[in-house]
């Protein structure tokens, strides 16, 4: 059984590993590099091993130095997290080599599902729909009508030897088919000397809606229900949401199937996600598998009940799944967003600097996964996200006026975060009445974007806020009087920040 | 006492009429504000106004008399101008004229620097590449000018604020030898 689990990771999601290890007894060591000495991972963890200088690349990706530490430390597994080597075959098969337990699937269904072509094979295999198209090149167009036909209108036309868009043709009329072909061949002769282009049908306006799954050493694997992940800004998810407003119990049941079955077909163990496109018709079509925790499990957590991370020790552990199928109930509506340290008014820029103050949300329903705290300086080297909030309720409804209540709540000074973004996210009529789609932040761009402002009453409040401290500092000026309430409450202040010392 | 109140393109006039204790009169562009304010140090303030409630926390920018409102997870700046400020602002137009000076906006690495001193730029042209938290974003030019100092090196670790290359106009340049002449 293990003991003590090494987590290759830093930020939120180190802290959440180690919190079930706490739960289950199971030391936790901390890897940090030189920019995470005072990162909370490393306070929170029973030991921590030092491992290089700032950059990722020095530190947190060489495979060499986690395994030094797992070693140094005597840990007898290691919880790789998301990103940084949490995907890399390599790392999962030196694991196996030097006899520690990876928690996570094996190198081969890293691998198999890290590359797209063969793993289109193996869901084609398995059964489950993928993007219907054309899978070897084409030249003749005769051919190519023949497949639009067969796998019908809106079409893609791509070039083969394609790249930042030169060549690609949407097709929504049968009319404009035959010239869409020769379009793209010439523009993708001229351009990549090789007229040779492939055909795939075009989703529209889809979901990205993905099933998490658990598989054992025994061959059981089952689905944990679905995580709605549309809210995306370039791709980047923003908000997650389940149950999702689209997915009706027969396609939960029919898309869970075919998760099961992705997982299958690569002999899948440990926690993963199959992610999928939904149509607006219910059809759905595999898109991808994460072969890790994800950044977003805490809302599958939240409405099915279950902790994962500790799923995924004991399946390490080769214990079978706590869990059979139809044991998986979800209850509620969960939702979650993710906090950056940047400037949604600013295109996004991220914003790494000190918190001066931190105020976390608090009461019933609410989760936060978070590392900062009030004088920590957010390092310039790693991802932007300071926190996820996790909020749960009865009804979907509920749970989005949860949130509203918990940014009211959350507040963070000294850095610009993506709170207030987040909050008209929440109060954008496409999302409260669940009528989005991957295009919600383009389509609702006017709304999101709006100017901060202020009515009248609250500008005024701030304007005394500021007044006041701007008297605080230049009181003599203001005042014959010595002794004011005002060098009180600084004399009050400063005794709060010695003792914080 | 009286001072201007810039915030989001409004500028207000405020007075402070008087003061007891935590109680205080506040006229802001002639509204007469009475209310109760207390703070726990740190720039956290709550403003008793009308029995509403209110929580807003302030802390310092780094212009002048600059200060940064945090309420509802969006932050504003409101700049407090007295005599002072006034006459420094005054004194600093002058000299800001015709300056492009590139100053980062946050704490980061500097990937590269395309310019050395003397050099010539043009409008839209880039000047450095910062990466912070693995994303990378372009600094250019504002003016056509020529490079007056380059205050960095490639793959210097920066703070946010700090000056990090200055352009001086090429019309000001022609104007200043003329005057030497």
């Amino acid at each position: 059984m293990i003991k003590k689990i090494l987590i290759a990771n830093r930020g939120e999601i180190a802290l959440r590993v180690m919190r079930t290890c706490r739960e289950m007894d199971i030391k936790s060591v901390a890897v940090y590099s030189e920019a995470d000495r005072n990162s909370k991972h490393v306070m929170f963890a029973d030991e921590a091993y030092f491992i290089g200088s700032s950059p990722s690349n020095e530190s947190y990706l060489v495979i060499d130095k986690i395994i030094e530490a797992a070693k140094a430390t005597k840990a007898d597994a290691i919880h790789p997290g998301y990103g940084f080597l949490s995907e890399k075959a390599a790392f999962a098969e030196r694991c196996k080599k030097e006899s520690i337990i990876f928690i996570g699937p094996s190198a081969y269904a890293i691998d198999t599902m890290g590359d797209k072509i063969t793993a289109r094979k193996y869901i084609i295999a398995a059964n489950v729909p993928v993007v219907p198209g054309t899978t070897e090149k084409l030249t003749d167009e005769k051919e190519a009508l023949k497949i639009i036909k067969e796998i019908g209108l809106p079409v893609i036309i791509k070039a083969s030897a394609g790249g930042g868009g030169k060549g690609m043709r949407m097709v929504k009329k049968e009319s404009d088919v035959r010239e869409a072909i020769r379009a793209a061949k010439s523009e993708s002769l001229s351009a990549f000397g090789d007229d040779s282009i492939y055909i795939e049908r075009y989703i529209e306006s889809p979901h990205h809606i993905e099933f998490q799954i658990l598989a054992d050493k025994f061959g059981n694997t089952i689905h944990l229900c679905e995580r709605e992940c549309s809210v995306q800004r370039r791709h980047q998810k923003v908000i997650e949401e389940t149950p999702s407003v689209i997915v009706t119990p027969e396609l939960r049941e029919k898309m869970g199937k075919s998760a099961v079955a992705v997982a299958k077909s690569v002999n899948y163990e440990n926690a993963g996600t199959i992610e999928f496109l939904v149509d607006g018709k219910g059809n759905y079509y595999f898109l991808e598998m994460n072969t890790r925790l994800q950044v977003e499990h805490p809302i599958t957590e939240a409405v099915i009940g279950i902790d994962l991370v500790r799923e995924q020790i004991n399946v390490a552990n080769g214990l079978p799944l706590t869990y059979t199928q139809n044991q998986i109930k979800q209850r509620g509506h969960a939702i979650e967003c993710r906090i950056y340290a940047e400037d949604p008014q600013n295109n996004f820029m991220p914003c790494p600097g000190t918190i001066r103050n931190i105020t976390e949300p608090q009461g019933i329903g609410v989760r936060t996964d978070g590392y900062v705290y009030s004088g920590y300086e957010i390092p310039i080297y790693y991802d932007p996200m300071i926190s996820k909030i996790i909020v749960w309720a009865e009804t979907r409804s509920e749970a989005i006026n949860r949130m509203k209540r918990v940014f009211e709540e959350y507040k963070i000074s000294g850095i610009k975060t993506s709170i207030g973004f987040m909050k008209h996210i929440m109060e954008t009529p496409d999302f409260v009445n669940g009528t989005y789609d991957t295009r919600f932040i383009e389509k609702n761009h006017d709304f999101l974007f709006e100017k901060d402002t202020l009515i009248p009453a609250i500008e005024d409040m701030a304007i005394i806020a500021a007044f006041i401290e701007y008297l605080s500092g230049n009181l003599e000026e203001a005042f014959e009087e010595k002794k004011s309430t005002i060098e009180l409450w600084k004399s009050y202040g400063r005794l709060l920040n010695s003792r914080k010392l | 006492m009286k001072v201007d109140a810039i915030i989001n393109n409004r500028k207000a006039e405020v007075e402070l009429i008087s003061k007891n204790k935590n109680h205080y009169n506040i006229k802001i562009d002639g509204k007469l504000y009475d209310f109760d304010i207390i703070t726990a140090g740190n720039g956290l303030y709550s403003i008793l106004y009308n029995n509403n409630s209110w929580n807003i926390e302030v802390t310092k920018a780094s212009e002048l008399n600059t200060y940064t409102v945090y309420k509802f997870g969006q932050s504003f700046k409101v700049e407090i101008e007295d005599a002072l400020s006034k006459y420094k602002k005054n004194k600093d137009i002058g000299s800001h004229n015709g300056l492009n000076n590139i100053i980062a906006p946050m704490p980061g690495k500097i990937v590269k620097v395309f310019v050395r001193e003397g050099q010539k730029v043009k409008v839209g042209e880039t000047v450095l590449i910062i990466s912070a938290m693995k994303m990378e974003s372009e600094f250019k030019s504002l003016i056509d000018g020529v490079v007056k100092k380059v205050h960095i090196n490639d793959n210097d670790i920066v703070n946010g604020n700090q000056l990090l290359v200055e352009i001086k106009a090429i019309k000001e340049e022609i104007e200043e030898t003329v005057e030497k002449e």
